[in-house]
């Protein structure tokens, strides 16, 4: 499959590894051409702009840990602004602010293929997230790495310097049963369904 | 988990949908007749999504923080110690004038404090080019250097074809070192422009020096004028206005 932009494909080698400030560097690469071009065709202010596409960034983030894209064909940007486009699209038909225009947009990129990013947490999961504060090392990492990142448990064993991947599993198996056992102290049983 | 037929493992392959045929189907049978596994299933669910949430929250942040460290950074390496200690000079010019207002308009501070934001950098090194505007002197804005962006700016709007991005940066510098008369004769000029990218955001700030100037009269013109009309800070204004009312 082709890439359009040389650059684009070393760069989405180091994404795909979970490279997390390469993915900065894209933010503050493509941010200036989307703030504007929200603002042009859409009418937002430069503050919703930049919101719109740090989310537009995480779900894009959110396709490569999923693969649901292993490889582009086409530029990054090109991608990353259909994303951008897609959640733009989701607020401006929420705040029915104005009737969209399409024709400034040049994405060959499915919306199917990327508008299911924003879940709505459960009141539930909100509650489980506020916890997820007081999980301490090496829980917060190993699960991180293994649940967020994809990461196989080789690279986990090799990036905590732990003996082998046999012994990073069992010890993800205990970080989530701590994690249980936080939640399952903190919630009553109803709150748990 | 020892009591129940799947391990942890197994649940995290079906709620990934890596489980499949046979296999798949005694899986799903099983949480038909073990509802205590099939609560634990939901609960590894729903771990997973607020795992999920969390981490993207912190990416969300890294995010935001990229913008004020890559200014730093930018700070660093371009700019000599005479443009910092000016730079220091202005940030103490900056929070004298701030105590001022301070005093002057306590009432009015907490909401404009609230809806103040610098305005970001819009120009990216991609559109420099097209919109012909000098690589570099909007960085200074976008690092914080007010005094060095004003002086370059105004070297650069003595040219009869300068950009109009030029004009609303300048205005907007010279409103965050406290210059607020002059920012206001500027962002004016802006403001009646026809450039919607720029004239929207002029008359917001214009709004908000008239507010931090405790002039309530103009501040709400200004805002009852944008919250009328198509201006992309419309909803914003009409939120500050209830708050004054």
């Amino acid at each position: 499959m082709t890439v359009s932009i040389s650059g684009d494909k070393d760069l989405f080698e180091r994404l795909r590894k979970g490279d997390e400030n390469s993915l900065v560097k894209v933010y503050q690469l493509y941010k200036g051409n989307y703030i504007s071009w929200g603002q042009k065709n859409f009418l937002l202010s430069a503050e919703e702009c930049e919101d719109i596409f740090q989310d537009a960034i995480i779900a894009f983030n959110d396709n490569i840990r999923k693969k649901k894209i292993t490889e582009l064909n086409c530029s990054l940007k090109t991608y990353i602004f259909a994303i951008a486009k897609n959640l733009t699209i989701k607020i401006i038909n929420k705040n029915n602010r104005e009737e969209l225009k399409d024709e400034h947009f040049d994405a060959p990129i499915e919306p199917r293929e990327i508008v299911d990013q924003m879940i709505i947490l459960s009141e539930k999961q909100e509650k489980i997230v506020s916890l997820l504060k007081f999980l301490k090392e090496p829980c917060y990492s190993i699960l991180k790495l293994y649940y967020y990142k994809s990461y196989s448990m080789e690279i986990i064993a090799r990036e905590l310097n732990y003996k082998n991947e046999k012994v990073v599993k069992s010890q993800k198996v205990r970080c989530m049963n701590e994690l249980k056992k936080l939640v399952k102290a903190r919630f009553s049983k109803g709150d748990l369904g | 988990m020892a009591e129940f037929k799947y391990d942890i493992d197994q649940i995290d392959a079906f709620l990934k949908g890596k489980m499949q045929g046979e296999e798949l189907n005694a899986f799903k049978a099983y949480m038909q007749i073990e509802e205590a596994f099939s609560k634990e299933v939901e609960l590894q669910k729903d771990l997973l999504i607020s795992l999920n949430a969390h981490f993207n929250k912190e990416l969300k942040q890294k995010l935001i923080q990229s913008d004020k460290s890559g200014a730093k950074a930018i700070n660093k390496k371009l700019i000599p110690n005479y443009i910092k200690f000016g730079f220091a000079a202005s940030v103490i010019l900056f929070l004298f004038f701030g105590y001022f207002f301070l005093f002057q308009s306590i009432d009015n501070t907490a909401i404009y404090t609230e809806f103040y934001k610098p305005y970001p950098n819009i120009v990216s090194p991609q559109v420099r080019g097209v919109e012909n505007i000098q690589t570099d002197i909007l960085q200074y804005y976008e690092i914080a250097d007010y005094n060095t962006a004003i002086i370059l700016l105004e070297k650069e709007l003595e040219k009869n074809d300068a950009p109009l991005a030029y004009r609303f940066y300048y205005g907007l510098s010279l409103m965050e070192i406290g210059k607020t008369d002059q920012a206001i004769v500027v962002l004016n000029q802006v403001a009646e422009s026809g450039d919607a990218k720029f004239k929207d955001p002029a008359q917001w700030y214009l709004g908000l020096i008239y507010l931090k100037q405790n002039d309530l009269k103009k501040a709400e013109n200004i805002f009852e004028s944008i919250a009328k009309s198509d201006n992309s800070y419309k909803k914003r204004a009409g939120e500050l206005l209830e708050q004054l009312n």
